[in-house]
């Protein structure tokens, strides 16, 4: 069994009466990616916090390789971070900024030198060693974050949503550095963000989070395609969700009435059918099919490379549809037949 | 093929926007009129009357620059000069040195904090001649300070301080430390706080990065902190002239030598250094502040 | 826990520090027989203000106070708020040397021109008079006055007025509705200032004051001069007023660190 390098025991933290995180108890082992995903007020930057030890948990224990650091104030913990708004010091360049936490350390001026270039060599930035943080772009900034934070090895490195501040554009570039430096290193990472493709793509594993819990943990294949409840299953990206009662293994639509053809399920009573709005298939009204539903377009929009559907079915339940573009579209007030093939159904109970 | 300029207006066009800009300088003169014409009246033509009268003579009539040796070559006036300075100086570090940590401990949010920003604005809103008061009585031989401190044994006869130079010092102090405080806080407020917490993660103890990450980013607003308390203490009237006792800075010393000996070309002369000392230094301030903006 | 504790304590000697003064002058004032080494004074009584009103005139110095500072405030919004909407919305020339000009006044000494405005205004006998010592605090309230104002005509959003004639406002219906609502609290803010800079002031005051035109402060320099300490600290009181009223309403509305001239945003 690979070493547990972090472990959560029953973390807890109350601001005032609002409970920001609830017996969180979490075991990383070395060298996994971790991502806490969640939406804002979830509690995930609360739980960086803590293990960071810039915030005390009312209960619960921070272990560090075994030992109980949640006494052990945050410059003791040799741990690494990196920041959303960059925290670059402006007034040392980015050579001393990456320097800085082994001056701290009292690394000798020779060794320093080296490692800094190492760091900002592994990041692509050497030749810009002497400018200083207001001379440079986002994501060079984000990057000499990154050389900063690993420098002096850290036992864990901590990332705080370090993509939110950046141009979409170059998210997927630094998106991949982070992967790269990090396998690189083989170091534990703790990644925080809202934005689950982000944590679809670059984690070994994910743990959901919603009122300051933990909803869900597991890999990224495991959370996409069972998400635990329909909170995970939302978040995770599946654009509708249609309410059903299952009756001795018969799900239908709830006020509908339609059955609908699922696989195994081993649930009753009130639940959700997720499935992707990809997944939904839009025939001419005539055809027929497994799962078929009858709807008029409400809505369609021309996104490039794919069209974008609203679909109102006669009682009410509205769909989305996503269809490529090479295949015919549809009007608005067209009435078209909408199949969810059973196999692209994910039921979750209702919570 | 380079590409076409616009035309620059020409003929009519350009004569309606000639007497457009005439017009609107026209009217905005006649706007800053009033406000122009007092300054020149009320303050400028005094000002140039208290220059004019610094270079003529006590009795008799002429020009001389006997009252500026009188009072730059004299022992007596350095002195004061000397006095007024040192008081500024010392009153100005002692502020700095009770402003940084308060301005520190106000970042955070805690209960009261609202009632210690009051408390931190009061010196500088009442009048000063009411603080004045109120120190002297406070500070005096039978004061509370005197009292309490005779009470917990802490001393073993009073204490003077008022009409001292160390109690002046510290009335200054009092007065006048939030000019800094205000100017610090608004500095402080410009830091990222996560640059803090990147330093304590990174390894750096509270103290190495109070003095590593925050101190080098507040440089700026000691500086002018600094200047704006020693500004005010410079001119301090209301103050020395309660509680000064024998020791007269330079305004106290010039309302002496005009009101009171009726010296008034002398007075005019130490007005006159007082204020070119005084807007000297808040033009160099300017030019320091700018020059630091733009780097 | 000793730290959390060591600072409050520290805290507690700051607030202290700053407040015991002007409690020293409430004492003063509203006490009797305060003798020797005693904390407290051994009767409370409001004979101070009564002595004062008889035999120095207190409300007529009040009167006297208000009045000139009325006259002051009137006086720098006329010839303020002209200057500051023309600098505010006009490009002139020479705009810095303007500005320059005019918040001089306050980057020297106010006793260096006092000296001077003493001279003229016992020359043309404008001394002991409430307008002449009115218009003497003009310099002092002005500066300030132009610069907030200007501030408050610069943040004013030209789209709003393009919005108001838009939707139907003649030139006259515009200023009432909108631009006058838009400037009031700046208005306000040089109004109470100005008021607040005439009504405190002291050392230009006590160079061109005569008789009839003696103000609470320097009312207040008097009496302690005759050795009557009560007395001044019951007019203290008296002076201490609008200033901790203005405090108040400052702090509830702004953050201190924008009472600096506008440094931030609030």
């Amino acid at each position: 069994m690979t070493e547990v390098r972090l472990a959560l025991e029953g973390i807890g933290k109350n601001w005032g009466r609002l409970a920001a995180l609830t017996d969180i108890s979490l075991k990383v082992p070395r060298g996994m990616f971790l991502s806490l995903l969640g939406p804002s007020g979830c509690g995930k930057t609360t739980l960086l916090r803590v293990i960071a030890g810039t915030l005390a948990p009312d209960g619960g224990r921070v272990m560090v390789d075994g030992a109980d650091v949640t006494r052990v104030p945050t410059h003791r913990r040799n741990m690494g971070m990196v920041f959303q708004s960059f925290a670059l010091f402006p007034h040392l360049s980015v050579a001393d900024n990456v320097a800085f936490p082994l001056q701290v350390r009292g690394v000798a001026r020779a060794e320093e030198r080296e490692r800094v270039s190492e760091a900002l060599r592994m990041v692509h930035l050497d030749p810009l060693a002497g400018r200083f943080p207001r001379e440079l772009s986002g994501g060079q900034q984000q990057r000499v974050g990154l050389a900063r934070a690993i420098v002096y090895q850290p036992t864990i490195l901590l990332l705080d949503e370090p993509l939110s501040n950046l141009d979409a554009s170059l998210r997927e570039e630094m998106r991949l550095e982070i992967s790269q430096v990090t396998r690189q290193l083989d170091i534990t990472a703790i990644y925080v963000t809202h934005d689950q493709r982000e944590a679809l793509a670059l984690s070994d594993a994910i743990a959901v989070m919603n009122h300051g819990r933990i909803v869900q943990f597991g890999s990224p294949e495991a959370i996409y395609r069972s998400p635990a409840d329909d909170f995970v299953a939302r978040f995770v990206g599946y654009a509708n969700a249609i309410p059903v009662r299952i009756a001795q293994g018969c799900v239908r639509i709830e006020d509908g009435g339609c059955a609908l053809a699922t696989p195994h399920v081993g649930l009753e009573g009130a639940a959700t059918a997720f499935i992707h709005a990809s997944a939904v298939v839009l025939k001419a009204e005539m055809s027929d099919g497994p799962n078929r539903l009858l709807c008029t377009v409400v809505d369609t929009a021309f996104m490039g490379d794919h069209v974008e559907y609203v679909l109102r079915q006669e009682v009410g339940l509205q769909l989305k549809a996503r269809t490529p573009v090479d295949v015919p579209v549809f009007a608005r007030n067209a009435v078209v037949a909408a199949f969810l093939p059973p196999e692209k159904l994910i039921i979750v109970p209702r919570t | 093929m380079s590409v076409a300029a616009y035309p620059a207006p020409a003929g009519a066009a350009r004569t309606r926007i000639v007497r457009a800009r005439l017009r609107e300088i026209v009217i905005g003169g006649l706007l800053t009129c009033p406000l122009l014409l007092f300054l020149a009246a009320a303050f400028y033509y005094p000002l140039a009357y208290t220059i004019g009268e610094s270079l003529t003579p006590e009795k008799g009539t002429g020009w001389t620059l006997k009252n500026y040796a009188g009072f730059l070559g004299s022992r007596d006036g350095l002195g004061v000069l000397a006095l007024t300075l040192w008081l500024a100086l010392a009153a100005t570090l002692l502020s700095l040195v009770l402003s940084l940590p308060l301005a520190l401990y106000l970042r955070r949010r805690f209960f009261g904090r609202r009632a210690l920003q009051f408390l931190m604005m009061l010196p500088i809103t009442i009048p000063a001649l009411v603080g004045a008061l109120g120190l002297v009585i406070l500070y005096d031989r039978t004061g509370w300070i005197n009292v309490v401190l005779l009470k917990l044994h802490v001393i073993g006869a009073p204490l003077r301080i008022d009409y001292t130079i160390h109690g002046l010092i510290l009335f200054y102090v009092w007065m006048f430390f939030p000019y800094g405080a205000l100017v610090i806080m608004s500095g402080l407020g410009t830091i990222d706080p996560a640059l803090e917490e990147a330093g304590r993660v990174m390894g750096a103890s509270p103290f190495v990065v109070f003095r590593r990450v925050l101190l080098p980013l507040v440089r700026g607003s000691l500086w002018a902190g600094g200047v704006m308390i020693f500004l005010q203490c410079f001119g301090a009237f209301s103050v020395p002239l309660l509680a000064g006792g024998d020791y007269l800075p330079l305004g106290v010393k010039i309302y002496r030598v005009a009101n009171v000996f009726l010296d008034w070309p002398q007075a005019s002369a130490m007005a006159v250094v007082m204020g070119i000392i005084q807007a000297g230094l808040v033009i160099a301030y300017q030019r320091a502040g700018r020059a630091r903006h733009l780097s | 826990m000793t730290a959390a504790w060591l600072r409050r304590l520290l805290l507690l000697a700051f607030a202290l520090f700053i407040t015991l003064p002007l409690v020293m002058v409430l004492l003063e004032a509203f006490g009797s027989d305060w003798f020797g080494t005693a904390m407290l004074p051994a009767h409370w009584t409001l004979r101070w203000f009564v002595w004062a009103a008889q035999t120095v005139d207190l409300v007529d110095v009040m009167l006297n106070t208000v009045e000139i500072a009325l006259l002051a405030t009137v006086f720098t919004l006329a010839i303020a708020l002209p200057a500051a909407w023309a600098i505010a919305r006009y490009r002139l020339p020479l705009k810095p040397v303007l500005i320059g000009a005019i918040l001089f006044p306050r980057m020297i000494p106010e006793i260096t021109f006092a000296l001077g405005v003493a001279r003229i205004f016992y020359a043309i006998h404008l001394t002991n008079t409430a307008v002449g010592i009115g218009m003497a605090h003009v310099i002092l309230a002005a500066p300030f006055s132009v610069v907030v104002l200007v501030s408050s005509f610069e943040g004013m959003d030209p789209r709003l007025l393009e919005a108001g004639a838009v939707l139907g406002c003649g030139p006259l219906s515009l200023f009432r509705r909108v631009t006058l609502p838009l400037a009031l609290p700046g208005i306000v803010a040089a109004a109470l200032f100005s008021f607040l800079a005439s009504y405190n002031d002291f050392v230009l005051t006590l160079m061109v004051y005569g008789s009839d035109t003696v103000t609470l402060p320097v009312q207040t320099y008097l009496s302690l001069g005759n050795g009557y300490l009560s007395v001044a600290s019951a007019i203290s009181t008296i002076l201490l007023v609008p200033s901790l009223l203005f405090l108040l309403g400052m702090l509830r509305m702004v953050n201190p660190e924008t009472l600096l001239g506008g440094l931030k945003g609030a």
